[in-house]
């Protein structure tokens, strides 16, 4: 019975409370870079949780194998191996995708969660653990990289645009705010400020919710203070 | 002993790698050849729309062109295209020059663009070389180039532009 909670906390865990982009402000540098448009976004974090579930997956396989002194370079050739297939998939299946995302489906290699994630978790725990933390933890990423990609394409562009990347998809192109776009957010200046921004509500809810707690615990302490003096005069 | 496991382990894993992008490889090269092609005749519509493109030979030519095609309308040639790949710090650039017979720029178009600021170039190619531009190109502004890669597209068309009064044709 105590495993399914277990395993619900795995799978979630990245998705809001561990949440790699806005509250571990991990794989910031990809994040500023390919969020300029909403398709871009959601192309990147479907790449980088295919690369994640199959690292962490392999890694966690691997982990008894592998020797203690040669584990980071064993990891950095098994994430290279994911993202050199992801890149060879995207190119051929989804071209405008690969020539969209550029250098940065190859710096998936090098992005720390993918690393942080195989050292932290998919080598102390069970392949069935480290595929939820991988579907978690991408879902949780992507999810962060299609926030920041709508801020800044709704006011970077003054809308929406959709069947450019995914040209599957019918070409929708819906911008009724063209006239108030600020060109500034589809630059990285913009997608320094939305991340900033988003952080900085972030940081306000979880210190309302800190200092909320914090109150109530003064509270409940001076009344047991209280209680206790009154006894002690009775 | 040690020294010797730690080695084979990750021999093994390396080539347990190699084994499983080969085998990707093996299925999607075709699929990326076969999409670079209609890329390539698509782009080369798109300069000299209708007409049909025969590949000419390159004799010691710039490092930087690819392949040089002649576009042809019926036996009368209307003008060459030229595919060409640069690199900088900031990735990879291909693209098509159009070069008409008078030796102006016809039109330029990005082919693979792998550059940092992908969107810029794009943005630099459009605005720059697609509104009729003239053999004159090394005048064509180049907007804060050190940032973009609009330095590499302008030294690309230079290089065709360059080729082809060079009667390299």
């Amino acid at each position: 019975m105590e495993n399914k909670p277990r395993k619900l906390y795995e799978l979630t865990k990245g998705i809001i409370k561990e949440n790699p982009l806005f509250v571990l402000l991990l794989g910031t540098c990809p994040s500023l870079a390919t969020t300029t448009s909403l398709e871009g976004a959601i192309g990147m974090g479907f790449l980088f949780t295919f690369v994640l579930i199959g690292s962490n997956v392999v890694i966690s396989l691997l982990r008894k194998i592998i020797p203690s002194q040669i584990k980071i370079p064993c990891y950095i050739v098994i994430i290279a191996t994911f993202v050199t297939i992801v890149k060879m998939l995207s190119e051929a299946f989804l071209p405008e995708l690969y020539s969209t995302l550029g250098v940065f489906i190859s710096l998936i290699v090098v992005n720390c969660i993918v690393l942080g994630r195989a050292e932290a978790f998919a080598s102390k725990n069970s392949v069935g653990a480290s595929l939820l933390d991988g579907i978690g933890m991408g879902i949780g990423y992507t999810l962060a990289l299609v926030i920041m990609a709508l801020v800044r394409e709704i006011l970077g562009t003054g809308g929406l645009t959709f069947g450019e990347i995914f040209t599957f998809l019918p070409y929708v192109s819906f911008t009724p705010l063209e006239k108030f776009a600020m060109s500034i957010f589809t630059m990285p200046t913009g997608a320094f400020l939305v991340l900033g921004v988003i952080l900085a509500i972030l940081a306000y809810h979880a210190n309302k919710k800190a200092n909320l707690e914090r109150v109530k615990a003064k509270i409940e302490k001076e009344k047991l203070a209280k209680q206790a003096s009154e006894i002690k005069e009775a | 002993m040690k020294y010797f496991k730690t080695a084979i382990v990750l021999c093994i894993i390396c080539g347990l790698c190699a084994v499983l992008i080969a085998f990707i490889n093996y299925f999607t090269a075709p699929i990326i050849e076969k999409n670079k092609i209609e890329a390539q005749n698509k782009a080369c519509s798109e300069i000299y729309p209708g007409l049909t493109y025969e590949e000419v030979e390159l004799n010691g030519a710039d490092s930087a062109i690819e392949k040089k095609w002649v576009a042809k309308d019926g036996d009368t040639v209307k003008g060459y295209i030229y595919s060409l790949n640069g690199k900088n710090s900031y990735g990879n650039i291909s693209l098509l020059v159009g070069i008409n017979l008078d030796g102006s720029a016809e039109k330029v178009v990005l082919t693979e663009n792998t550059q940092s600021f992908a969107s810029k170039v794009k943005n630099h190619v459009k605005s720059t070389y697609n509104n009729g531009a003239t053999a004159d190109v090394d005048n064509v502004d180049v907007k804060c180039g050190a940032t973009f890669g609009a330095t590499l597209v302008k030294e690309l068309v230079l290089i065709a532009v360059n080729d082809y009064k060079g009667g390299a044709n």
